[in-house]
């Protein structure tokens, strides 16, 4: 049979990744308002997703994935596109960001790097989306400015998140399990 | 919001049962949302004559509703920027921009209110997806309901055991981010001995089969045709140098 990139098992488990990360955002809300909180959940699950399928592709399939569902879900406040942009992008700048690390997420600078890059992904979109609408640059930095803090601090604490959940299931024997899986 | 046993939460954007576009191919669906996305482009004048056919199309696909209540959402920003926009720049401008905010914000409230993600998947599928990303995607929407379920379980059980971080303030969150892995890691297991038993029943039932067809089949008809025409057509003559 032909070899395939991606076994039947390893995309299933990134499909559950994705539900994964939605579930955490509708059910896990914090009494935080900072925009961007929801990446600790977020960030840590896609950051523990490439290493559980240590391929390049895994991150962007989990973040496109969760975009599509969120957009299903009527997540986000500008609409479907907006909504499934932001999530795709975001496990897309993280699979280059552990390209270009060339890294494992078991190291604790290549998961913050990854947590903050990945999250900035996201960013990113909204501000693109204040570009293409015309929106006053001025104002709409202003805005940003603060969201661009917030989302940096949280996608490290999600990076970090991340990379303890990662410590905590090796310890648990957690990848000897796995190995007998793939 | 709360998602149950179906994968539905209570802000999902429900199904327009009895909406035009939901016999369309989703494909067409598709190519209405991206083309109609394209028209944010064009100038004001066109703009709002398009803006008059859309909300003609949403009223007969009675689609009106779903897409009121996503720009519903925007609508502090939209008259913050409005405001601003007409106070800094022009009125022209601060009328050009929230269209194009209303626009893109409710566009694709055509595909995802007509189209569950059983269509979806067939129209990955005839776009050449692999059948098995686009069955991934339909099965990571029918177990959000149960995950959802296993979240809440865990954040109770570690709740009750008194593991469970407080997160009140920021400061706290932060020095207690370590606490949090007793959330992530018993999620993790679960969802991968869930993705394990999925997988082995999958293939118990030929999953994998060389010879696998679908029980239903997505075709064109003459309403696909007709939209597609007719979307080009309008696409044309907005972005026309007349």
């Amino acid at each position: 049979m032909k070899q395939r990139y991606f076994s039947t098992f390893q995309l299933i488990l990134l499909a559950l990744f994705s539900a994964l990360i939605i579930v955490a955002k509708i059910a896990l809300r914090t009494p935080l308002q900072l925009s961007g909180h929801s990446g600790i959940f977020w960030m840590a699950i896609i950051i523990v997703g490439a290493r559980v399928v240590p391929k390049l592709g895994a991150s962007s399939i989990i973040g496109v994935t969760s975009g599509l569902l969120a957009s299903f879900m009527g997540l986000g406040d500008f609409g479907a596109l907006n909504t499934f942009i932001s999530y795709a992008i975001v496990g897309v700048v993280s699979d280059l960001m552990l390209w270009i690390l060339r890294g494992n997420t078991e190291n604790v600078v290549v998961a913050i790097s990854v947590g903050i890059f990945g999250h900035l992904g996201k960013f990113l979109t909204k501000w693109l989306f204040g570009i293409i609408t015309g929106a006053p640059i001025g104002f709409v930095a202003l805005g940003l400015l603060r969201a661009f803090i917030s989302y940096v601090i949280f996608g490290a604490i999600g990076g970090i998140l991340g990379w303890l959940t990662l410590k905590a299931l090796k310890r648990a024997g957690f990848f000897a399990y796995m190995a007998e899986k793939r | 919001m709360r998602i149950n046993r179906g994968g539905r939460s209570s802000r999902q954007l429900t199904l327009v049962e009895n909406s035009p576009l939901r016999s369309a191919d989703p494909r067409t669906k598709l190519f209405l949302s991206l083309a109609i996305s394209l028209v944010v482009m064009t100038s004001i004048e066109r703009l709002l004559i398009f803006l008059g056919v859309y909300l003609l199309f949403l009223v007969w696909t009675r689609l009106l509703s779903p897409t009121v209540q996503h720009v519903w959402r925007l609508k502090w920003l939209l008259i913050f920027l409005f405001a601003f926009d007409w106070w800094l720049i022009s009125l022209d401008h601060a009328v050009l921009i929230c269209i194009r905010l209303i626009l893109l914000t409710g566009v694709f409230a055509l595909f995802f209110s007509t189209t569950n993600t059983r269509e979806l998947g067939l129209a990955l599928e005839k776009l050449h997806i692999p059948y098995r990303y686009a069955f991934s995607l339909s099965l990571a929407f029918q177990s959000l309901g149960l995950l959802d379920d296993e979240w809440r379980a865990i954040r109770e059980a570690q709740s009750s055991r008194g593991a469970l971080p407080d997160s009140s303030s920021f400061w706290k969150l932060v020095t207690n981010v370590g606490d949090l892995i007793s959330l992530t890691v018993p999620a993790i297991v679960l969802t991968t001995k869930r993705a394990w038993a999925i997988t082995e029943a999958s293939y118990a039932r030929g999953f994998d089969s060389p010879h696998r067809v679908s029980y239903h089949t997505l075709e064109f008809s003459r309403l696909d045709f007709l939209l597609m025409a007719g979307t080009t057509l309008l696409l044309i003559l907005l972005f026309w140098r007349w």
